[in-house]
């Protein structure tokens, strides 16, 4: 269990680290070493949807509240009428499947090489 | 099959990453997501936190000392440096930390290299910039500018400032438009700064009706076209007051122009021209007129109103000069301003300074064109444009002549000829000791009259009507700028370019330029109209105000003990004196009798309009359509001709001065009827109609119709602001009209105990969409108000308090 919970948390201090160092899209790399250590799909799925969902997402909502919603309520315009809290959602959902995308196919890279 | 399943997630994968990495994925409008909407380095990073501006101090390589930048309540930053160079260092630094995507931008487009970051659908206007030779002139500028020591160092540190920024710029930080268009700042120039300098005279100096004219001429004949198209409004109040004369010899041209002007059809579509009837307002009145005998100077330049704005507030101290005023995104110095001593401020003159010239090709290779009997070759430079999503650039060969580049040259016309362009502000600049960047630098020094006029010796174009006004009492004002000598109808018209002869003869001697000190009246003002009355000896063309030059003068002469408070309800003014003068005109030739009831009724309401273009009434919409209406059945005749050329459209003075006059002109005939109508027929027809549309569909308030507008940059509508409350329109002093109008409105009492300044501007300080101050004072500008300008004295001044402090230290290099 403590182990789990030390894994999720790593977890998310990389989804939040690698990027500062590599492009945005470097957050498929934990993703892909999570799921890779994760006990089945589900939870390689999930859990790493999950998290990546909220490192994107609890942020943007920080950085929007403190903004009072000025310019996701623009952005979410410019992008077909979304209003602000819709555009930390949809960052947040973004992340998330990227994350649960990746975590499958580090489960998957196991199933392979564990023959 | 589990290595199928790794295969498919992997695609899946690696393509949902390349989707969202990808611009305009599958040609659609839309960004590239990923980086976008990631909370590290996408748009969240822009959002700025409320409230939050802190102290700042940072190492520099490049300053020579330390600088402090205090900022006020409107983020407004006032630099106080130890020496020139720092303090330009500093506003470059400062401007690219507020404005920087809008600098890259707005030299891009001048310079022509929007495609390469936007890709093809900018290629017409990169293509177009290019043909003008617009590069090769800021090339040829800046060679000559690098040679003035004054002008050199002042570039060079600004230059400096903005890559100082721009080098320690990291991908988060970036402004948010790069972010939505996907591409990167590059390292500032001194090139950039003059081609920005450059987009300011296409803006304001290119404008010219010669294939129009020469079109208009065609199809009228002579007699019709001079009596339709006049040069001199009679009725006109010349920014020279007539009390001024002209005690010099004149420059006589010594060559004679050719008697055959060219007259033809011309199928070109004319350059994309400045947007017309539109312009800005100065004056200065003196301590005589005022109620606490200050000297008071007022200036609203009038131009496209964006986001970000074209202005950018900023006050600059250095142990050679403390000024306050607005800065041009750009260009080093303070533009429209004031110190302790001096304010000044610019409108612009509407002198025609661009000629086009027909070229007859020897043959079809189309290399060499005929010339005072002989032939010459054409020089060419090749120009590569990088589009983007195209591998190779583009190159063109641009054709250059003796007049300048060929812009027009139709390959598909079996008629052998191309047109060359000779403009003022393309000429290689003539060697003298400084130049433009110095001009400002000078004024933001001057102490007084005579420094102010010797400033004003470095500056060609676009010329200005510079107002003045000093502590010591003086006020002045000088048309300022380079200005051809020509002929009777000179350039007004395309000419021979076979002829050596229809060359410019020289410019006038600069002493010789109108220009007006401590008149009479009290006061100096401008507001686009004519320089000078008919006795000027020179003659000069181009387009000029009719209304609000007339109607400021008329102001200012009939005010006494004027405060502050008057002049800033004078800019705000929304009243048409060309509404004023055409609607008793339009009312007289009605014929009342063959009205109905219901027509009658619209016809009460007018008669009992004022002329003010208030945004909550419906008059001005009801007035406005029957005005332009009529308008058009009076010049059918030219306007048919619209869709296939480019033809002139009649002033409005002249179509008033028509229908006051010789009401039964031939010109009021509408062309579709067999009858022969009069203007007394049109007016009554026009004015029918509008009455049966309105009834249709009752008239909107005027808000609704003219639309003011400030619309972002690149055109992005959630970054603009639209459909603003705000009374007034072309022809009234407060001259907004859809996406133009006052862009800086200022007002500088020059009072004893220490100069006093109010002013506003249609944006904000910050050019971040994504800052509450991106548009902050857009409603206030609307509603008419101003904020006190907080002209610090020295850097610990305390009499109002600073919001923060950066400091900037120098490093070694």
């Amino acid at each position: 269990m403590l182990k789990n919970m030390l894994l999720i948390l790593a977890l998310a201090v990389a989804y939040w680290l690698v990027p500062m160092f590599l492009p945005w899209w470097s957050v498929a790399i934990p993703a892909a070493i999570f799921g890779f250590l994760a006990k089945n799909n589900l939870r390689a799925f999930s859990i790493a949807f999950l998290v990546l969902a909220l490192v994107w997402g609890v942020p943007a909502q920080m950085q929007n509240a403190a903004n009072a919603g000025l310019l996701a309520g623009k952005m979410g315009t410019l992008l077909g009428g979304l209003g602000a809290i819709q555009m930390v959602l949809v960052t947040a959902v973004l992340g998330g499947l990227i994350g649960g995308i990746f975590g499958l196919l580090g489960y998957s890279c196991k199933q392979i090489t564990a023959r | 099959m589990r290595f199928l399943k790794f295969i498919l997630l992997a695609l899946l994968g690696v393509s949902l990453l390349w989707v969202l990495n990808t611009h305009n994925p599958f040609g659609s409008p839309l960004p590239a997501m990923g980086p976008l909407l990631n909370p590290v380095s996408g748009f969240w990073a822009n959002a700025e936190k409320k409230g939050a501006f802190p102290d700042l101090k940072l190492s520099l390589p490049g300053l020579k000392s330390t600088v402090t930048v205090k900022f006020d309540e409107r983020r407004v930053p006032h630099i106080f440096a130890q020496n020139n160079a720092d303090a330009f260092f500093a506003q470059g630094y400062i401007t690219a930390y507020n404005r920087l995507w809008q600098m890259d931008m707005s030299t891009r487009k001048v310079g022509g290299r929007l495609a390469e970051v936007v890709g093809e659908r900018a290629l017409e206007s990169d293509l177009l910039q290019r043909r003008k030779g617009i590069v090769k002139a800021a090339e040829e500028a800046l060679k000559v500018w690098e040679k003035s020591a004054e002008d050199l160092a002042i570039l060079n540190a600004y230059v400096a400032g903005v890559n100082a920024y721009i080098s320690q710029l990291k991908p988060a930080q970036y402004p948010l438009e790069y972010k939505l268009l996907g591409f990167k700042p590059e390292p500032w120039t001194m090139l950039r700064s003059v081609l920005f300098f450059k987009a300011m005279q296409e803006d304001l100096c290119a404008r010219n009706e010669d294939l129009a004219a020469t079109n208009t001429l065609k199809i009228l004949g002579e007699e019709r076209f001079q009596d339709l198209f006049p040069e001199y409004n009679p009725k006109q109040s010349p920014i020279i007051p007539s009390e001024v004369k002209w005690n010099f010899a004149p420059v006589k041209p010594q060559i004679k122009l050719p008697e055959s002007l060219l007259s033809g059809l011309f199928p070109e579509k004319n350059l994309p021209q400045p947007y017309e009837g539109i312009g800005s307002n100065n004056w200065a009145v003196s301590g005589q007129k005022t109620l606490n005998g200050n000297p008071i100077l007022c200036n609203d330049p009038h131009l496209g109103l964006t986001l970000p704005s074209i202005w950018f507030e900023i006050q600059m101290q250095s142990p050679e000069f403390n000024s306050y005023g607005v800065s041009l995104p750009g260009l080093p110095g303070v533009i429209i301003g004031f110190n302790e001593n001096i304010a000044w401020g610019q409108t612009n003159v509407g002198q025609d300074v661009l000629d086009w010239y027909a070229i007859k090709w020897v043959d079809n290779k189309r290399q060499s064109y005929h010339f005072d009997g002989g032939t010459r070759e054409v020089e060419t430079r090749e120009e590569v444009i990088k589009v983007l999503g195209k591998k190779e650039p583009l190159k063109i060969q641009v054709k250059y002549t003796n007049w300048g580049p060929l812009v027009f040259e139709d390959s598909t016309s079996s008629a052998y000829y191309g047109l060359a362009m000779h403009w003022l502000a393309s000429d290689r600049p003539d060697k003298r000791s400084f130049y433009e960047a110095s001009t400002f630098i000078r004024l933001m020094k001057a102490k007084n009259y005579n420094e102010y006029a010797e400033a004003l010796t470095g500056y060609d174009a676009p010329a200005q009507n510079f107002v003045f006004a000093a502590r010591d009492g003086d006020i002045a004002l000088k048309v300022n700028g380079k200005f051809p000598i020509k002929q009777k109808e000179q350039g007004r018209f395309v000419q021979d370019g076979s002829l050596s002869s229809n060359a410019w003869q020289g410019f006038i001697p600069r002493d010789q330029i109108p220009q007006v000190r401590n008149p009479q009246r009290g006061f100096v003002a401008s507001a686009n109209q004519n320089s000078a009355d008919q006795t000027y000896p020179y003659y000069y063309n181009g387009g000029f105000d009719d209304y609000r030059g007339r109607f400021i003068n008329r102001s200012l002469a009939a005010m006494e003990k004027i405060t502050v408070k008057d002049l800033m309800g004078l800019q705000n003014n929304p009243h048409s004196l060309q509404a004023e003068e055409a609607l008793p005109l339009f009312l007289k030739l009605l014929p009342l009798d063959q009205l109905n009831a219901e027509e009658k009724a619209v016809y009460q309401k007018l008669s009992k309009w004022d002329g003010n273009y208030n945004y909550q009434k419906t008059e001005p919409v009801v007035f406005q359509t029957w005005f332009d209406s009529t308008y058009i059945y009076t010049f059918d005749e030219l306007i048919q001709w619209r869709d296939s050329v480019e033809v002139m459209n009649v002033e409005s003075w002249r179509f008033l001065e028509l229908l006051e006059k010789t009401p039964e002109h031939e010109v009021f005939d509408w062309q579709k009827t067999k009858k022969i109508e009069n203007a007394a027929e049109v007016l009554l027809m026009t004015f029918r109609k509008a009455c049966a549309q309105f009834k249709k569909a009752p008239a909107k308030a005027w808000r609704e119709v003219n639309n003011a507008s400030v619309n972002h940059l690149a055109r992005i509508p959630a970054f603009s602001r639209s459909n603003l409350p705000i009374s007034g329109y072309a022809q009234a002093p407060n001259a907004t009209r859809n996406n133009h109008g006052p862009s800086w409105r200022m007002v500088v009492e020059m009072a004893k105990d220490g100069v006093k300044a109010w002013g506003v501007y249609p944006g904000g300080t910050s050019g971040n969409p994504g800052s509450p101050f991106y548009d902050h004072m857009v409603d206030q500008w609307a509603k008419g108000e101003y904020n006190e300008l907080f002209f610090m004295r020295n850097a610990e001044d305390k009499r109002k308090s600073t919001v923060s402090e950066w400091s900037f230290g120098s490093i070694s290099k």
